[in-house]
């Protein structure tokens, strides 16, 4: 039986929607269905071995349930209870005060390159590909090559009707030589991700850490990889520009629309852009994706905007109705965060930053953080670790110029950035 | 086939959010999950899906290759419920909604400008057997409740408290919550007027909580084995002084914190480690694989639903010692008291390890003087815990721990302590 990993299995909806939609138009205002079907293999890699493989098939229902202007929410994977949780939806919106009237009606928004082929043995040999790119005499200590499939379908009572199919192809390795290590991401839609890329980057960089040295104190003009400017962001920066956050206090931003709040750089969220990770036809409750310019050349221009919240603010949702996992809520988030900002040649003498360690424990609130960085260098010389804090606002007033080359790592699609005169403490 | 095993999961679970006063996004989960692993020609291969035991096991089958595993072949057999001292399904949902309006109350205050109470309930039900013949199954609830509050002064801050644990509505129905209400309020208030923190190597005084997440961090990762068999982890024997012999660090899943579990998720009956005794590394973290590779007691692998298990911590604290609070402000003499946490990370492969505060004080000439905000604190695993000093009041906090994308309930718990770390923050 071996040799056929890799190759994704007919995926299809086993679940049967017609009893819980008949349930929900008899004992709801109005109803939407979000069904969700994902077959996942990944290969794992320990100690520069292939270890073995993963296999998973989950299909999930979550349902949304209106009575009187009152949302209740359930979801199963259980295709025994979708009945029961169709009463469960209905029954909480006795308590509900998440006010809603109806779903959207739904749009679709033509995006190409988000559905891949990929065959045969692809995963093992991407297994390899990562292990053997690996320097010589260099632990490639953990690593995960994971292909996915979804296939999504949205229906409500507002006549929407949509379905999607798409792929995503991910790859982790973390190396370690001698007492430095490092990891690095990549990630794509198809078997194009560049794997070597980031095994010869986490090489690389796991032997920086070993040789470095701590930093002086001091300040330093500062440049960020693509992995520590999505680490930095998606934490300290990206809620603040959730519209619900806006409207609930909980974003410094609030105030600030068409006012310059950052140095020369544009911040544009785009969910239909072609082959990037987060995009899709359509949002996680139905309305069309689209390009929002979130800054412009430093000013802000527009919030993040869900369904929900784009009534409460009294405009247009912005298709950033996303669900962090099927079993949630849809949530105001980011789709592709595409920086764009002045090219510059080269970096010249900097300190360029590769990760930082505990992003997660950023301020949303006040955009402050304080974050060690593992593995840079400066000016050539491997750094081992050394402590940048500030705020993110403070810093993006600080930008100078990028690279050529824009990298996706999850939501942020961007090349390095470099700020001017960041401090830096040992 | 040398081994197989089954796991069969049904959770089910009620989360509510009292959002400024409004019941939002409450929801009801009813999962139900499979999984299959087969450990042929020392390889394992998973499947999870929701397909009978023979088609489970023969794709879990078609996903093994060839290597060099070993299983612990440890036997155990039974089933434990946990008692709810009051049943969650006995008290109704507008009961529930009516305790978060009342701890809301609380929270009222001018420079308040946004209050997060969630309440949560969730009831494992866990079904093991494997190729020996053993079968294991329990039922395990969790109840808790967590608070945010965000308040504006010149800027926006935010502070949050949780009290989640295994057991019934007993969790949450006594003065607790109260307690974490009044205590968020008047510490919001001078959080908002604190001052930044100072920054460089100085001793630090770790209240409860962050001493939980520190020993959690900074010591608990290092100590699964998982990361020492890649050749990933710094700490790489036992027997070793890593501390005073005052120090004592256990991790244990039988106590009835939000870490409980009766049985892991290869089946083994849970016991308390000895993590650190007298100052000696005694015992590292195992599963039925490291167990037998290093000659460990396996009963640390856990999963996130049904996903591939993992080595993770549990209950994991720093036993009482002799200081008393005074004795240890004393020893500081000038440095920081830290209170709470906002999370952190480690990295065992170096020993490097970052986590937050949620606020902290100066300390100078021994007494405790202003406040201070966003401060973080950083240091080295085989360092740390050479000069601790450990005081009394011993107390767990639960979270969540992340580890290779899965998430799993844990507690951390310490006494008054002070170590010498660097701090540094916005």
């Amino acid at each position: 039986m071996k040799g056929k990993i890799g190759k994704m299995d007919r995926i299809d909806f086993q679940m049967e929607l017609e009893p819980p939609i008949k349930f929900l138009e008899f004992n709801s205002d109005a109803w939407e269905i979000f069904h969700e079907v994902e077959v996942k293999k990944a290969v794992r890699i320990e100690k520069g071995r292939i270890k073995h493989l993963v296999e998973e098939r989950e299909e999930g229902v979550a349902i949304r349930a209106i009575v009187n202007g009152r949302v209740g929410f359930s979801f199963t994977t259980d295709a025994n209870a979708l009945i029961d949780a169709c009463e469960r939806a209905v029954k909480i919106t006795k308590i509900s005060e998440e006010r809603l009237n109806d779903f959207p009606e739904g749009g679709f928004s033509r995006v190409n390159g988000i559905y891949g082929k990929i065959e045969g043995d692809w995963l093992k040999e991407a297994g390899e590909i990562v292990i053997s790119a690996v320097e010589e005499g260099v632990n490639p200590a953990e690593g995960v090559v994971e292909v996915s499939e979804i296939k999504k379908k949205i229906l409500n009572s507002s006549g929407a009707e949509l379905e999607s199919n798409e792929t995503f192809v991910s790859a982790f390795i973390e190396c370690v030589f001698e007492e430095g290590a490092a990891y690095d991401l990549a990630s794509a839609r198809d078997s194009s991700i560049d794997l070597e890329g980031m095994a010869k980057n986490a090489s690389t960089f796991a032997k920086h850490s070993a040789k470095g040295s701590k930093i002086e104190p001091g300040k330093y003009d500062v440049v960020l990889s693509p992995l520590a400017t999505h680490q930095l962001l998606f934490h300290a920066l990206y809620p603040a520009f959730s519209v619900e956050n806006v409207v609930k206090g909980r974003s410094p931003l609030a105030n600030k629309l068409d006012q310059k709040i950052f140095g020369e750089v544009s911040l544009i969220d785009d969910g239909r852009k072609d082959g990037l990770l987060m995009s899709s036809p359509f949002d996680d409750e139905g309305n069309a994706t689209q390009r929002t310019e979130i800054v412009e050349k430093g000013i802000l221009k527009d919030f993040l905007k869900d369904w929900k919240w784009a009534n409460e603010f009294s405009a247009d949702p912005t298709g950033n109705g996303i669900r962090q996992e099927r079993n949630s809520y849809p949530a105001t988030l980011p789709t592709n965060v595409l920086i764009e900002v002045e090219e510059g040649k080269d970096y010249g003498k900097a300190l360029y930053i590769h990760s930082f360690t505990g992003a997660h424990t950023s301020n949303p609130i006040s955009g402050d953080f304080s974050l060690e960085i593992s593995p840079a260098i400066y000016d050539g010389m491997p750094i081992k670790t050394g402590m940048l804090y500030g705020n993110i606002y403070e810093l993006l007033k600080k930008i100078e110029v990028g690279g050529r080359e824009k990298v996706q790592v999850e939501n942020t699609y961007t090349p390095w950035l470099k700020f001017l005169g960041i401090e830096i403490k040992g | 086939m040398s081994f197989y095993d089954i796991r069969y999961l049904k959770t089910r679970s009620l989360t509510l959010n009292l959002e400024n006063g409004s019941i939002e996004k409450p929801k009801h989960e009813n999962f139900a999950g499979k999984s299959f692993r087969v450990l042929k020609n020392g390889s394992w291969g998973f499947f999870n899906g929701l397909v009978d035991d023979k088609t489970g096991l023969e794709l879990a089958e078609r996903n093994t290759l060839e290597g060099e595993v070993e299983i612990d072949e440890s036997s155990y057999s039974g089933h434990y419920e946990m008692k709810q001292k009051i049943n969650v399904d006995s008290i109704d949902i507008e009961e529930k909604v009516k305790l978060l309006k009342e701890i809301e109350k609380e929270l009222k205050a001018d420079y308040i400008v946004s209050v997060r109470i969630s309440y949560l309930e969730n009831i494992r039900e866990f079904h093991y057997k494997n190729s020996f013949g053993d079968e294991v199954s329990y039922v395990v609830p969790r109840t808790g409740i967590a608070i945010q509050v965000v308040g504006k002064d010149t800027t926006l801050q935010f502070l949050s408290k949780r009290l989640f644990r295994a057991g019934g509505y007993e969790v949450v129905s006594g003065n607790e919550p109260f307690e974490m209400a009044s205590d968020l309020v008047s510490k919001l208030k001078e959080l908002l007027r604190a001052l930044s923190p100072p920054s460089g190597r100085m001793p630090v005084l770790m209240d409860p909580s962050l001493g939980g997440v520190f020993i959690h961090e900074a010591f608990g990762h290092a100590v699964e084995a998982d990361h020492l068999l890649r050749g990933a982890s710094i700490l790489r024997e036992t027997g070793i002084k890593v501390g005073p012999e005052e120090l004592y660090v256990y991790d244990d899943p039988l106590i009835e914190e939000f870490g409980f579990f009766p049985f892991d998720d290869e089946g083994v009956k849970a016991r308390r480690k000895a993590v650190i005794e007298a100052g000696i590394f005694k015992e590292f973290l195992h599963s039925r694989e490291t167990a037998k590779k290093m000659k460990g007691m396996p009963g640390n692998s856990r999963s996130q639903g049904v996903a591939e298990p993992l080595i993770r911590m549990s209950n994991t604290y720093i036993e009482e010692g002799d200081y008393s609070l005074d004795e240890l402000l004393e020893s500081v003499g000038n440095g920081v008291y830290l209170v709470g946490t906002r999370g952190g990370e480690t990295n065992p492969a170096t020993g490097y390890f970052q986590f937050s505060a949620q606020y902290g004080y100066l300390i100078i000439n021994g007494e405790i003087g202003k406040m201070i905000r966003d401060v973080s604190l950083s240091g080295h695993t085989l360092e740390i815990l050479k000069k601790i000093k450990v005081g009394k009041g011993l107390r767990f906090d639960p979270g969540f721990c992340g580890k290779a994308g899965q998430l799993v309930p844990v507690a951390d718990g310490a006494p008054y302590t002070v170590v010498e770390a660097f701090v540094g923050g916005g």
